[in-house]
């Protein structure tokens, strides 16, 4: 096997030509990342899920900063594997015999370019769990008084919801704008699993136990969906309910309208 | 050096043509026995706008002089797979033959769906039953996505535990029946699911404190305990 | 079948022509000895679980005789009675001499023919799990369960799960482990060739059990066997179970061989920085493989107890917990996706400095980052169950490590650009997967940071955004990566060579197939598609604020149909490429 130079190098000097790869690399890796993150902010938004709830638009704006972080960090890699496949590709005829063909140089990583990846993708990696943690903190760590409970019972195939407080059940859920919910939710069987995707509410239904989900306050009126995200058997796949974000005076009403009794101070919490 | 073979395109096109064939073979061999494992084709459908429909405590009634391959399984009769008429008023009898379990979701012993909120057992109008007092139900539910949602959730009494033989069907021997009827209304065609929610099938042994026994078995296969409501 | 000539003019070699001990003798004692042990069970099962009894000890039965049959007892016991050790010629005998072909339907201890036989294996397996995978896409495509009922599709899927899973782990170190890593270490063997044809054989008769649930009433849980659905469900579940604790042990065993060789049988003056690196990564995923699948192995042996003998491991009303088993299997689940990541790498690792014609950048490097992801690798399990009702406190800790991972992650890529930087490629169909697997992992990788971190994994969880970011890195690697490998070593192994033609066209199909496939689901996933969905809604969970335009864009039918032509299209074509080798 010929052997390449043997002094350590580093790819940076500028080759017979004068042209400095590097320097086209890293320009080549700021235009795309420039594309990337302008793209990423202007069309993420627009294909977001529906948000109804401060703590599902926040999931919706963790995905835009974070497809944005990414965009540098895949440009990264594509410009430099890309560039250089290109670039320095192997320009002899395809049935030239394998002895014939020049070695590339042996490029050795130094220490220096070794801390330096380790020390900013670590950077990376730390930001996006900082983000991460302080931001779910931020969205689970206040103890709202008076949340409406709501105790969710999943069965197969179908969820039922009752509120405690209210004397009520249903099968469609009925939330009351602006006022803190907590899900209480359990199952009668198998392992099921509760998400309302547009409020950010996720927690499994597991049998024998209850298990608590982190408070949110719906705040936009709508028609949305829970369904079961773990796979419970035959009807899994119809395993959904409605849920409806009403006013609250909607929510009074549909309480009595059920049977039930609005325990005084709901009317106005 | 070897000179360059010609890509074999014969063998190719016919090595993409037989993985078509065998994957349609095996698609069509699973629908054809009807799915794999325990579900049952569905065979002659029951139309509305009138059905009748029981409910037996073993499957001779309908699965075949031997019981099909569970003679022990809970099953409701003649078919699971039913049709009603889109934008109707669907009325329903439902024969119920079986003895009573307890509920363990207190919810179902509840009439929900049908016009008036009520059913007639055995002439008798009610809201709702015992949660202690019911062998199944009937519960309709919307799969994702269908147009007009439909709910419907109808408590079958269960018969007393020793009442006596009074009735044969299909060369088989069961109490009197509870006779219990209601209606809906149908909106825009669509399938929709519906299956028993008091559990009665086989699975779990437990004292039932958690609810966590007697969900599988018929309670889990198409045919017996769950089945589709087609709407046209 | 050939005449060997004896090598060294001494006794003739014994050509053995009947069938016995081979894999049909095995079949046949396997099927015998499973009917007599099922009709002795059944009479002695309690009334309530006959049919669980019976089938457990039937299947149990099929693999112990199936492997007396094949013959992989005989020298256990002619050791345990006392007879004279084997002979030369007897051990040649066993390696496979002068039988020819057959060498591969029988118990062989040499290497080649069981890396073979894996190879062989793992490409009918992945046959059999690409062809569920394109009725799931069938019945996907379109609204309603049409194409097949819930609970067929629900089996479907789990049978696709489960083999691409136990493929995908064995499918870059079994093979190629078992051919390569010994010639490249300078060894003339494993260090236990006996144990080394015993953990193939023990992996065979897993095949027919698993598809034996077909005809039992299938498996309703997906590839995770989440108990206490386990439980509950019908006969087929039991298939399940057993092939895990078949599978398992299968690894267990390839694992030791592997590390005893790698550790003991290097050649004189190759030391451990001198260790080629696909070397290191088989080692790196076998010791982790061998570490964390008996936790599954454990999961799953409970889950029979409770079937069998009607224990309460998962039942909380007999004072159990369902939280058990996801926590046994995801501590093997999240280290496993690692066992197989692994030697995909190091496959990479050797073909990118060969086309290149550089030597790797930063081996020490990659070592070290293999090092790292085998250790933390067992410590993130818990970000698949933010939302199993644990305390929260335990978030951040898992976000942490999780996170922490994506950074050896990183250094691989460092070390594979690094390689590429002025090289002088040549676009040869192993360095073209090479490069697949490099945008692939890249994807994947970069995906996986919303499912890590809790926000974002409120609406992702169970997910189909969650099935592409897994589809992405298992399939973009270890598929790729297996791939990349087999053309690469596929000239070493049956002294031909491929058409490079038609690989390449099943190179872009593929690559194509992928991206059309599970592009689409990051968007269905984004939009709210759970997981499992034999009944594909036509709008998605959440009121669409979307414009029109963007509405054409997530038309579920036509994207999943054309999915399914590019995947039907992609494997075909692997098919075919391996079907037409060019004598050389």
């Amino acid at each position: 096997m010929t052997a390449g130079t043997t002094q350590r190098d580093t790819g940076t000097p500028a080759d017979a030509a004068g042209v400095s790869h590097i320097r086209r690399v890293l320009i080549l890796w700021i235009v795309l990342s420039i594309i990337g993150v302008v793209a990423t902010v202007i069309i993420f938004p627009l294909i977001n899920p529906t948000s109804a709830s401060a703590v599902s638009s926040f999931a919706n704006t963790t995905n835009v900063v974070f497809t944005a972080l990414a965009m540098p960090v895949v440009m990264f890699v594509l410009a430099f594997v890309f560039y250089s496949l290109f670039t320095f590709r192997e320009r002899h005829a395809p049935e030239t015999p394998v002895e014939e063909l020049p070695d590339g140089p042996n490029i050795q990583a130094s220490p220096r370019q070794q801390v330096a990846w380790l020390v900013i993708t670590a950077a990376l990696a730390f930001t996006t769990v900082a983000w991460g943690m302080f931001g779910f903190y931020k969205q689970t760590a206040d103890n709202p008084p008076n949340p409406l409970v709501v105790n969710v019972v999943g069965q197969q195939w179908l969820w039922t919801y009752s509120y405690p407080g209210q004397g009520v059940t249903s099968d469609v859920l009925y939330l009351p704008a602006g006022r803190p919910v907590s899900f209480r939710v359990t199952s009668k069987d198998v392992l099921h699993g509760f998400v309302i995707d547009a409020l950010g509410v996720a927690m499994d239904a597991n049998p024998g136990w209850w298990s608590t989900a982190p408070i949110v306050t719906p705040t936009r009126l709508g028609s949305y969906y829970s369904h079961c995200v773990e796979l419970c058997g035959l009807y899994h796949t119809y395993m959904w309910s409605k849920i409806k974000v009403v006013s609250k005076a909607s929510f009074a009403e549909w309480v009595t309208a059920s049977g039930g009794h609005n325990s005084g101070g709901t009317a106005s919490s | 050096m070897s000179e360059h073979r010609r890509p074999p395109v014969l063998g190719a096109v016919a090595a993409f043509v037989a993985l078509a064939l065998v994957l349609f073979g095996a698609v069509e061999g699973v629908r054809a026995i009807g799915g794999l494992g325990y579900e049952p084709a569905a065979t002659s459908a029951t139309t509305g706008p009138s059905i009748s429909l029981g409910v037996f405590p073993d499957s001779y009634a309908c699965h075949g002089s031997s019981g099909g391959p569970h003679p022990d399984w809970v099953t409701y009769c003649p078919s699971t797979s039913i049709k009603v008429p889109a934008y109707s008023t669907v009325t329903v009898t439902i024969r119920q033959y079986d003895s009573s379990t307890t509920l363990h979701n207190y919810w179902f012993a509840r009439v929900s769906g049908t016009v008036g909120g009520t059913m007639t057992v055995n002439g008798a109008t009610v809201r709702g039953v015992s949660p202690d007092a019911l062998g199944h139900t009937f519960t309709i539910q919307t799969p994702p996505g269908v147009k007009d949602q439909l709910f419907v959730n109808v408590p079958l009494s269960g018969v007393a535990d020793n009442a006596p033989d009074a009735v044969t069907v299909n060369g088989h021997q069961y109490p009197r029946p509870n006779v219990i009827v209601f209606q809906f209304r149908t909106g825009a065609p669509g399938t929709y699911v519906w299956k028993c929610y008091d559990p009665c099938g086989d699975g779990l042994y437990g004292d039932g404190l958690y609810g966590e026994n007697n969900f599988g078995g018929a309670m889990a296969t198409t045919g017996y305990m769950a089945g589709t409501l087609t709407v046209t | 079948m050939s005449a060997l000539p004896a090598n060294d003019g001494s006794a003739p070699v014994r050509r053995r022509r009947v069938p016995v001990p081979s894999i049909v003798s095995g079949l046949g004692a396997g099927l015998l000895g499973a009917i007599v042990v099922g009709i002795i069970a059944h009479q002695l099962a309690s009334p309530m679980r006959t049919g669980d009894t019976t089938l457990v000890a039937a299947y149990i039965a099929f693999a112990i005789f199936f492997l007396a049959g094949i013959g992989a007892f005989n020298f256990p016991v002619s050791w345990g009675l006392g007879r004279p050790d084997t002979t030369r010629e007897e051990e040649e005998a066993l390696a496979g001499k002068g039988d020819g072909v057959w060498r591969y339907f029988r118990f062989c201890t040499d290497h080649k023919v069981v890396g073979v036989q894996y190879l062989i294996t793992v490409l009918v397996l992945f046959l059999v799990g690409g062809l569920a995978s394109f009725m799931i896409r069938l019945e996907q495509a379109q609204s309603g369960a049409k194409v097949f009922t819930p609970g067929t599709y629900n089996t479907i899927v789990g049978l696709h799960g489960i083999i691409m899973i136990a493929t995908t782990i064995i499918m870059l170190s079994a093979p190629f482990g078992n051919f390569i890593v010994p010639i490249m270490i300078g060894a003339k063997d494993m260090a236990f060739p006996r144990l080394n044809a015993l953990s193939f054989w023990m992996l065979f008769p897993a095949v027919p059990i698993l598809l034996s649930s077909i005809v039992l009433g299938g498996f309703p849980t997906g590839w995770t066997g989440y108990a206490p659905l386990a439980d509950q469900a019908a006969l087929g579940m039991d298939a399940y179970c057993i092939t895990i604790v078949l599978v398992g042990l299968s690894i267990a065993l390839g694992a030791i061989n592997i590390a005893a060789t790698v550790i003991t049988m290097r050649a004189p003056g190759m030391t451990w920085t001198r260790l080629p690196i696909f070397v290191w990564s088989t080692l790196f995923s076998t010791a982790l493989g061998l570490i964390v699948f008996p936790a599954f192995m454990v999961a799953v042996v409970l889950t029979l107890l409770d079937r069998v003998f009607g224990t309460g491991f998962y039942e909380a009303s007999l004072g159990g917990n369902n939280w058990a088993y996801e926590q046994l299997f995801w501590f093997m689940g999240h280290p496993e996706v690692y066992v197989i990541v692994l030697p995909a790498v190091g496959a990479v690792c050797e073909i990118v400095p060969v086309f290149t014609r550089k030597p790797l950048f930063g081996y020490k490097m990659v070592v070290a980052a293999m090092a790292a992801i085998f250790v933390i690798s067992m410590g993130v399990w818990m970000h698949h169950l933010y939302w199993s009702g644990a305390n929260t406190a335990l978030d951040t800790p898992i976000m942490l490590s999780t996170e922490i991972i994506s950074i050896p992650t990183g250094l691989v890529f460092f070390a594979l650009i690094g390689t590429i930087w002025r090289g002088r490629t040549r676009f040869t169909l192993p360095m073209m997967f090479a490069i697949a697997f490099i945008v692939n992992f890249l994807v994947g990788g970069v995906t996986g940071l919303y499912l890590a971190d809790v926000p974002t994994d409120t609406i992702y969880h169970g997910d189909m955004f969650t099935l592409a970011h897994f589809h992405f890195t298992l399939v973009g690697t270890a598929v790729f990566g297996f791939l990349g490998a087999f053309y690469y070593w596929f000239p070493k192994v049956f002294g031909r060579q491929l058409d490079e033609r038609l690989g390449k066209i099943q190179f872009w199909l593929l690559e194509i197939g992928f991206w059309g496939t599970f592009v689409p689901l990051f968007y269905a996933g984004l939009q709210g598609e759970p997981r499992w969905q034999a009944y594909i809604a036509g709008q998605y969970v959440s009121a669409n604020r979307i414009s029109s335009t963007f509405a054409i864009l997530i038309d579920r039918p036509r994207t999943a149909a054309w999915t399914l032509v590019a995947i039907v299209c992609a494997l075909t074509v692997a098919a075919i490429a391996f079907a037409s080798p060019e004598p050389e």
